[in-house]
């Protein structure tokens, strides 16, 4: 027993140096998967309300760019407004397309804006602070865009921040379709370039082009259908016959300030209803 | 543990990590790899400290770097490797007595120095950033980015240890 004492007194900084990293590589395994990420991360309200006030200052160099960017989307939404009045004018009276229109607009998805308080773009694990969190109506699993395309996903939430895993992460996977062709696929990261990301899952017979547009399957409760998400920049054969179909993303992942969280309102119904249905095959 | 209450090594903590924090970790937009500026505080602490609160100063610094980068765990790993490896690399590579020396340009030369303090970033950096990664499956990549995070990192410490060393002479 002496002798065990004394072992353990003469390599005390070793074993201090195993526990400790013992200690770290436990917080590295833990909290560091996809799900777990809630615990000791940015959404964290200490550091969420230090990044917001580091981000109040940055945002104005920044102010140029997104002034110019707002104008033009009122630009768009008003020329929107003025489509869409005219089509109620038509519609002033209950007809059956009017009714169906209203159900349409019942289980719509609704926007809420959000402003990014911090951001990487370099890492292989990226992620992105929102400055709305539960107290706003976030929750996890919505989908995240911006005027330029699909940004990602909301993994946690914290109350006032919500941390989103984005397209540039390596273990983000989105469903998406190539416009007018109706061929699904699916988005993933490889974890080089911020502004590319890969198509996969997309049989090698099917013909596509540079230039396709890629949009959103709208195959989950996460994104409506028909959200641009980029262009294809290559589609080269590789060694192996397979096709390598770069995308090149729409929204620049270096810049992002504002951003839109979509509700899907009815996601949780979807969500039970397909759960009860594959529990009862 | 004097050293340990030394309200100038304090002050150098909350700088580094504010630095490290609020500025060094948004170099992201550069496209080049992100300085750790950080463990200039693990690189500069005496070489006589007690090597069990080094272990535990390093753990805690990590940790509260990984708080903030949401890089759980990862840094807290690589600094308790570089401050149990410390003591090793500052008797390979600092001056022959380093018995009771705060490491600088003064008390260690430059390029003992330099020569010190860059193989305690490499081994920080190279750990840090294939935890980071997560797999061997793109370690030219992550060996890429860690070469340039290196660089830049060195590059930073020059700076600032050359200031301190011209300060220091002024005085």
């Amino acid at each position: 027993m002496e002798t065990l004492i004394r072992f353990f007194i003469i390599f005390k900084t070793f074993f201090v140096f195993v526990l400790l990293e013992l200690l770290s590589l436990m917080l590295y395994f833990s909290f560091n998967s996809f799900q777990h990420g809630q615990y000791l991360n940015a959404s964290n309200t200490i550091a969420g309300r230090l990044y917001e006030m580091r981000s109040s200052i940055t945002d104005y160099i920044e102010l140029g760019n997104t002034n110019w960017e707002l104008a033009r989307e009122n630009a768009m939404l008003k020329t929107q407004l003025y489509a869409s009045n005219k089509a109620l004018e038509y519609f002033r009276e209950d007809s059956t397309y009017a009714k169906r229109k209203k159900v349409a607009e019942d289980n719509n998805y609704s926007f809420m804006s959000a402003r990014v308080v911090n951001a990487t773009f370099t890492k292989a694990h990226n992620y992105l602070t929102l400055d709305k969190g539960s107290a706003e109506g976030v929750r996890p699993e919505m989908g995240v865009v911006c005027q330029a395309g699909v940004v990602g996903i909301v993994s946690a939430v914290s109350e006032h921040f919500s941390l989103v895993i984005p397209v540039l992460n390596v273990s983000s996977r989105i469903s998406v379709k190539v416009k007018d062709k109706s061929q699904t696929g699916t988005l993933v990261w490889k974890g080089d370039d911020y502004r590319y990301a890969s198509l996969e899952d997309v049989p090698s017979y099917i013909p596509i082009a540079k230039g396709d547009t890629i949009l959103t399957s709208g195959y989950s409760s996460i994104f409506p259908e028909g959200v641009f998400v980029g262009r294809i920049e290559k589609n080269e054969r590789g060694k192996d016959q397979l096709l390598n179909l770069k995308v090149g993303l729409g929204p620049d992942f270096s810049k992002l300030v504002y951003v839109d969280i979509i509700d899907f309102k009815n996601a949780e119904e979807m969500k039970k209803l397909e759960r009860e249905g594959t529990a009862n095959e | 543990m004097n050293s340990f209450l030394n309200i100038n090594l304090i002050t150098e903590w909350v700088l580094l990590i504010a630095v490290q924090v609020l500025v060094l970790n948004g170099i992201d937009y550069l496209q080049l790899g992100t300085p750790f500026l950080f463990i200039l505080f693990i690189i500069d602490l005496p070489t006589d400290m007690n090597r069990i609160t080094l272990l535990l100063t390093a753990f805690a610094t990590g940790l509260v770097v990984d708080i903030f980068s949401s890089t759980p765990g990862i840094h807290s790993t690589a600094c308790v490797l570089i401050a149990y490896l410390k003591r090793w690399i500052s008797k390979a590579l600092g001056p022959s007595d380093i018995s009771s020396l705060t490491p600088s340009f003064q008390t260690f030369g430059r390029s003992r120095y330099l020569q010190y303090a860059a193989a305690m970033v490499t081994i920080h950096h190279t750990l840090f950033y294939f935890l980071e990664s997560g797999s061997l499956n793109q370690a030219g990549q992550t060996t890429v980015k860690t070469i340039e995070s290196v660089l830049i990192t060195m590059l930073l410490i020059f700076s600032v240890e050359y200031f301190k060393y011209r300060h220091s002479k002024n005085e």
